[in-house]
């Protein structure tokens, strides 16, 4: 072939269709390790029963008496009663909903404003982003518990507050993340090509870089999930959640703890379904961060 | 005619203190020194030389990536030395860059269509059909198939991906294409291709080259004029054929005959000629910045001045302490070579 012949041909679309593994949700389902399964199913119940719960619940959740206080599990209460007689089973039920909506809403918070942040302070670059950088690394090292105890106490428990305030102490963790995650991207030659196009820096953070650290939002957002359920909850047993007689896990640990030697099951219920939860949440974090082949970066303590 | 693009006695330094923290001031080195050149309409212009030489850095200071410390950039006879945030964006479509690998000039995660109509989107006002059917186009014009725009850079070949991203430039009809090495990274046969396409595209829509690559024969074949940088000096600059052909200011000797060829019975890079000199790493910025290599290196005036620059026609110069016409009588024995660097390619047409 003459190399100045002008029109080169048509390179000849040689390539097949990429070969994939069989495709389809079942496909996808089978390759799955049993442990993830099982996981996923516990998510799914718990998801379940906190959508449907309050329509098929034996009992409403403060009604006084269902059964004589104390009673030990048995048909008529899955998981006895507690001091004022009220159906266990049903005030975890119902509170179902509460502890997974906040921790779903600080979650979702704190990822967004976070991957915000993170990706605003990789695009920025130079010395913005580094001074970006040190005030997450300080603001890191504050210890969220006492800091939220401290707010919570001096302007009242709410559960706008409460959720805004966790999601702060969780965004500055997901903004070090995201921004590192952007930082790998922001060296590209596309992303130098956007800025040569004249893009804003918000077109580049959200086209250019978002879609290649995806998978580390998603997994985020699944990390914090669990992280705001325990954290949430050990603010609700501390008191500084909401007031009786709300069906509130925590809160219920709390009420419970005082007869927790003769009458266990007020204390057990509420939290075995916390720490199945959070448990399966963890388990559920780990293994789509191994499918999307990143690894979580586990905090000692949140 | 007025040129397109006029690059005037330009300096460039890389201060240590980009991208740090403020007040950390670091010793700025100039690795771009007095560079002057123009680029005209419908012309393809090769800066040549090895790493370090200061090329790529040229071009990043005529995207506006780079402030050069001293000089002018006119395009179209307007000052662009600013930084790219403070051009206009039809400044913004006119001048495109092409970079060295595709793999990372292509966003990965979006698809061929999406790519490339961004800057149909960006700079046009066009219906949602209408990039359509210029994204095709585009596609077409590259000589790849339009099916392509439904897929991931990743199922393409690389050097597919290469002719997407120049696509992409196209895209903005630019008036000036800045080319980084942009076929380095690519196999010779592809590479050819590539080539082709550039040209096919130049005859076709005039547009100008700023063609950047480490290759002579590639840069032999392809532009209309040559400069050859070392440590950031313009050493020798002319018309493709006078560049590549005697005399040869020594740096272009050393550069044609360190073009591998088949004959394995001659060194690579006559090392013996420098008389044990060495790269100049710790080069003071008096004399000539070739000295410490030069395998016609004269004595003492080459350490100590700066060597003249020599006129050898209107459009042919050097920088160099030997008269040119010394020079190519010293080089009458490698009259062959500028052939051979091209050779393999001119036998190909």
């Amino acid at each position: 072939m003459s190399v100045a012949a002008g029109s080169g041909p048509v390179d000849a679309p040689l390539l097949p269709e990429p070969v994939t593994r069989p495709k389809g949700v079942l496909a996808f389902v089978r390759r799955q390790p049993l442990t993830f399964l099982v996981v996923s199913a516990i998510l799914a119940i718990y998801v379940l029963v906190a959508v449907t719960g309050p329509w098929w619940a034996p009992y409403p959740p403060d009604e006084l008496l269902t059964g004589d206080p104390f009673a030990p599990p048995s048909w008529d209460h899955l998981l006895g009663t507690d001091n004022f007689g009220r159906d266990v089973f049903s005030r975890l039920v119902h509170g179902e909903r509460l502890v997974l909506g906040l921790a779903l809403a600080t979650a979702g918070l704190s990822v967004i404003v976070g991957s915000a942040v993170g990706l605003l302070s990789a695009c920025l670059r130079g010395w913005p982003d580094e001074l970006l950088g040190r005030v997450l690394e300080i603001l890191i090292s504050i210890p969220p518990l006492i800091i939220a105890l401290l707010v919570l106490g001096s302007l009242g428990s709410s559960y706008l507050l409460t959720v805004s305030l966790v999601a702060l102490f969780f965004a500055i963790r997901v903004a070090t993340v995201i921004r590192a995650a952007a930082l790998d991207v922001v060296v590209e030659d596309f992303v130098t090509l956007a800025k040569l196009r004249g893009e804003p820096i918000w077109s580049i953070a959200g086209r250019e870089i978002l879609p290649n650290v995806s998978s580390a939002v998603l997994v985020e957002f699944s990390l914090r999930t669990g992280y705001a359920v325990l954290f949430i909850g050990g603010l609700s047993f501390l008191g500084f959640g909401p007031a009786p007689p709300t069906p509130d896990w925590g809160l219920m640990i709390n009420e419970g703890r005082t007869y927790i030697s003769t009458a266990p099951w007020p204390v057990l219920g509420p939290a075995l379904a916390l720490a199945g939860l959070v448990v399966a949440l963890s388990l559920f974090t780990e293994r789509i961060s191994e499918v999307l082949g990143l690894s979580v970066q586990r905090a000692p303590s949140q | 005619m007025k040129p397109l693009l006029e690059v005037r006695d330009l300096d460039i330094a890389y201060s240590g203190s980009r991208g740090r923290m403020p007040f950390r001031r670091e010793r700025a080195d100039a690795v771009v020194r007095g560079v002057s050149f123009t680029v005209g309409a419908n012309e393809t212009v090769a800066l040549v030389g090895e790493s370090g030489s200061g090329k790529t850095t040229i071009a990043r200071a005529i995207a506006g990536l780079l402030v050069p410390s001293r000089g002018q950039i006119l395009f179209q006879d307007r000052d662009i030395g600013a930084r790219v945030e403070q051009r206009s964006k039809e400044l913004h479509r006119e001048i495109q860059l092409v970079f060295q690998n595709p793999d990372s000039s292509l966003n990965p995660r979006r698809r061929i269509r999406s790519i490339l109509d961004r800057p149909l989107r960006f700079f046009f006002r066009l219906s949602r059909r209408a990039r359509r059917e210029r994204i095709g186009e585009l596609l077409q014009d590259v000589h790849l198939d339009p099916r392509y725009m439904h897929r991931f850079p990743r199922q393409l070949s690389g050097g597919e991906r290469q002719r997407v991203a120049i696509a992409g430039a196209l895209a903005a009809e630019p008036k000036l294409i800045l080319c980084d090495e942009i076929v380095s990274a690519l196999d010779v046969s592809v590479q050819a291709n590539i080539l082709d396409l550039l040209r096919e595209l130049q005859a076709k829509r005039g547009i100008s080259y700023l063609f950047i690559a480490h290759d002579l024969a590639v840069v032999r074949w392809l532009a209309q004029r040559v400069l050859v940088l070392y440590r950031g000096h313009v050493m020798e600059e002319g018309t493709s054929d006078e560049v590549f052909s005697r005399p040869f200011h020594p740096y272009t000797e050393m550069l044609l005959k360190s073009v591998p060829e088949p004959d394995v019975s001659r060194p690579l890079l006559a090392v013996a000629e420098t008389d044990g000199r060495t790269d100049g790493v710790g080069w003071t910025g008096k004399g000539c910045p070739f000295s410490s290599l030069c395998p016609r290196h004269l004595g003492s005036i080459c350490d100590e001045e700066t060597p003249p620059r020599r006129r050898v026609s209107p459009t042919h110069a050097l920088l160099c302490h030997i008269p040119p016409a010394e020079l190519a009588a010293a080089q009458a024995s490698l009259d062959s070579l500028g052939d051979g660097a091209a050779s393999h390619r001119a036998s190909g047409s």
